[in-house]
């Protein structure tokens, strides 16, 4: 439902947008008028609207998406060349989102109202305000330019690359991931930790905290076992919502990073028009969307098993 | 006999914001080997706040135990013991059940593991036979089926249910004394009378000892050998569970008695103490009921009486039983 209230709004933009693929081609004059019509034809854009949104949805539905006017090659190829790079990126942001927002918020609230503490909450808050494509530009001008301690851009320095040993391969590649996967995940694990610290407080002012106490149990089990666990569970819910907001950051992050994943693959077909491949991606992404929630779902059900159907 | 827990001088403050509410206030008393203690007393005399004083439970900051207080067991203060020995005799040597079966345990572990987790945490145990120990402790307190109940959660129990399970926990480990903190007020009154004659079993079962904390005179009645009555932050009478029911020495204990409701003696309409509990940051002068007593005197408002013995071997904080003749009828 979600992905084919997608589809259609995709459609709709791009056809609200002024323009079609071969605008541009149009305006060099040494392209004759026959051969452009000749092309319009060939891609059906001369039928009418509702003609083209019917062929459209049921090529969508037989998971064909269409011809890229860019790359002149199926779209669904150039987003399976790209869609490695920006999973990859995505994973490591979504785990520093996590690890480290749970991390710093839970250490928050065992230190609650210490320097340390106030700290943290500053900083988060300074993050969690920040635009991302910002953030990033100035991490690229600090570490990558000023620095030098981590490249530009690109996922690896294709110029050295294929004579690196494995070991060296992945070490180039992570080098690569550091500064744009920070970035992407710095945001969420500001988020995170706001909400991990308040979760916290909330659960070790609970009745069943005070009774693992009262059976004698170590500080770090009344910690771990009984509290954080607790607490983890409005955190998963966050999961879910994040997964939007890491795929619209992974845009900004991409291009800011030259990293070639959808997002920037997105961002160049826009600007050429390319239906095919705009379309595309904007359904991958409502499907990788709708698939991050069940998997925030499933998730939950795991960790709380009160959301667990009795047996 | 010695006592196994000898309290002197408790007294817990709790600080907000620029007030200080002194919720237990001088509080001291003994609990013999084997018997049963009952505290007595309205919301807000302090007597949650004792028991959980007792294992230092109380959130430190904005709770606050005063330096002076005695919490001897086995001869020593708990109140001034490391926090890694403090550890070993929290479930093990004192454990507590509290009110809130349902909130008091964790929703996201099965039973079962919360009460291996206490066996586990003062016996050198195998998981198997904490597991196995679990099972038995189950069927101890009650519970049908406790091969199966040990792997569910909480939360597909009954409130009932829910409390044995924190009985079972509290028992694990075979403790001299055993705290209940008013462990019948949120169930039924057909499950309250099953829960506390399963307390009364077991206690005699392990010989143990029981500080049964509750607002209900009855309960007291039923199982208690002695009775401490609470009124703001401080035991105000306390005595032989018979003679403290038959003599009442302070006024307080004596209109309580005669506001609870009596099926040999039906009355038209219950009498009621006048007034309400101060608040504990604004404790009156003198004594801390003579704003809601029948027979306060000048005394009373300026003189706070120490517990005073009466001929009856009750021990009750106020002035008549210095001066008797001021009893009204």
């Amino acid at each position: 439902m979600i992905v084919f209230l997608v589809a259609t709004l995709t459609f709709v933009l791009l056809q609200v947008a002024p323009g079609d693929p071969l605008t541009r081609a149009s305006e060099i004059t040494l392209v004759p008028q026959q051969v452009l019509e000749q092309q319009r034809r060939n891609f059906g854009l001369d039928r009418p609207v509702h003609v083209q949104y019917a062929r459209y949805l049921a090529n969508v539905a037989r998971g064909d998406f269409g011809y890229s006017f860019r790359e002149h090659r199926p779209a669904a190829a150039a987003i399976a060349e790209r869609i490695p790079n920006t999973l990859l990126l995505a994973a490591a942001a979504l785990v520093i989102t996590f690890a480290l927002g749970i991390l710093i918020g839970a250490l928050q609230a065992t230190r609650r109202g210490s320097a340390a503490d106030e700290l943290l909450s500053l900083t988060s808050l300074t993050l969690y305000s920040m635009p991302v494509f910002w953030l990033g530009v100035m991490l690229l001008l600090l570490f990558g330019v000023t620095l030098g301690w981590f490249p530009a851009g690109g996922v690896v320095d294709d110029a050295i690359y294929p004579y690196l040993s494995p070991l060296g391969r992945l070490g180039n590649r992570l080098h690569h991931l550091i500064l744009p996967a920070v970035t992407l995940g710095a945001v969420g694990a500001a988020a995170t930790a706001r909400y991990q610290r308040a979760a916290m407080l909330d659960v070790v002012g609970q009745d069943f905290v005070r009774t693992a106490r009262a059976k004698g149990l170590r500080e770090r089990a009344v910690f771990f076992r009984h509290a954080l666990r607790n607490a983890l569970l409005p955190v998963i819910t966050l999961f879910g919502l994040f997964f939007p907001l890491l795929l619209s950051g992974s845009v900004l992050v991409e291009t800011v990073f030259a990293w070639p994943g959808i997002g920037k693959l997105a961002v160049d077909a826009i600007h050429g028009r390319d239906y095919a491949v705009v379309t595309a991606v904007a359904i991958i992404a409502a499907i990788m969307v709708v698939v991050g929630n069940l998997l925030a779902d499933l998730l939950y059900r795991l960790a709380d098993p009160r959301t667990r159907e009795a047996q | 006999m010695k006592p196994l827990l000898r309290v002197r001088g408790l007294r817990t403050s709790f600080k907000t914001g620029r007030t200080v509410a002194r919720a237990v206030d001088d509080v001291s008393f003994d609990l013999l080997p084997g018997e049963t203690l009952g505290i007595v007393g309205e919301s807000g005399s302090g007597k949650t706040v004792t028991a959980l004083s007792l294992l230092r439970l109380i959130q430190t900051p904005p709770g606050h135990i005063a330096e002076e207080s005695v919490v001897e067991y086995n001869g020593v203060n708990l109140l001034e013991l490391p926090a890694k020995e403090l550890r070993r005799v929290r479930g093990a040597e004192i454990s507590m059940v509290f009110q809130e079966p349902t909130t008091s345990l964790n929703p996201v572990l099965t039973v079962g593991s919360q009460i291996a987790e206490t066996l586990r945490a003062h016996r050198v145990i195998s998981r198997r036979s904490a597991a196995a120990r679990t099972i038995g402790l189950l069927r101890r307190v009650g519970i049908p089926e406790p091969e199966i109940r040990t792997r569910h959660y909480p939360h597909q129990m009954s409130g009932g249910m829910q409390q044995r399970v924190m009985i079972a926990m509290a028992l694990a480990c075979e403790p001299k004394i055993l705290i209940a903190d008013e462990p019948t007020t949120a169930l039924d009154v057909t499950i309250q009378a099953q829960i506390l004659e399963l307390l009364a079993d077991l206690k005699r079962q392990l010989g143990m000892a029981m500080l049964l904390i509750t607002h209900d005179l009855g309960v007291v009645a039923g199982i208690a050998d002695r009775v401490a009555v609470m009124y703001g932050g401080q035991i105000v009478e306390e005595g032989p569970t018979a003679a403290l029911f038959t003599n009442p020495a302070h006024p307080y204990t004596e209109a309580l008695l005669r506001a609870a409701p009596r099926l040999d003696a039906p009355t038209a309409r219950l009498p009621v103490i006048p007034g309400a509990v101060p608040p504990a940051t604004r404790w009156p002068t003198g004594c801390r009921f003579h704003p809601r007593c029948r027979h306060a005197w000048e005394r009373c408002t300026a003189e706070p009486p120490p517990p005073l013995a009466t001929p009856t071997e009750q021990r009750a904080r106020c002035w008549l039983v210095d001066e008797p003749v001021r009893r009204k009828p």
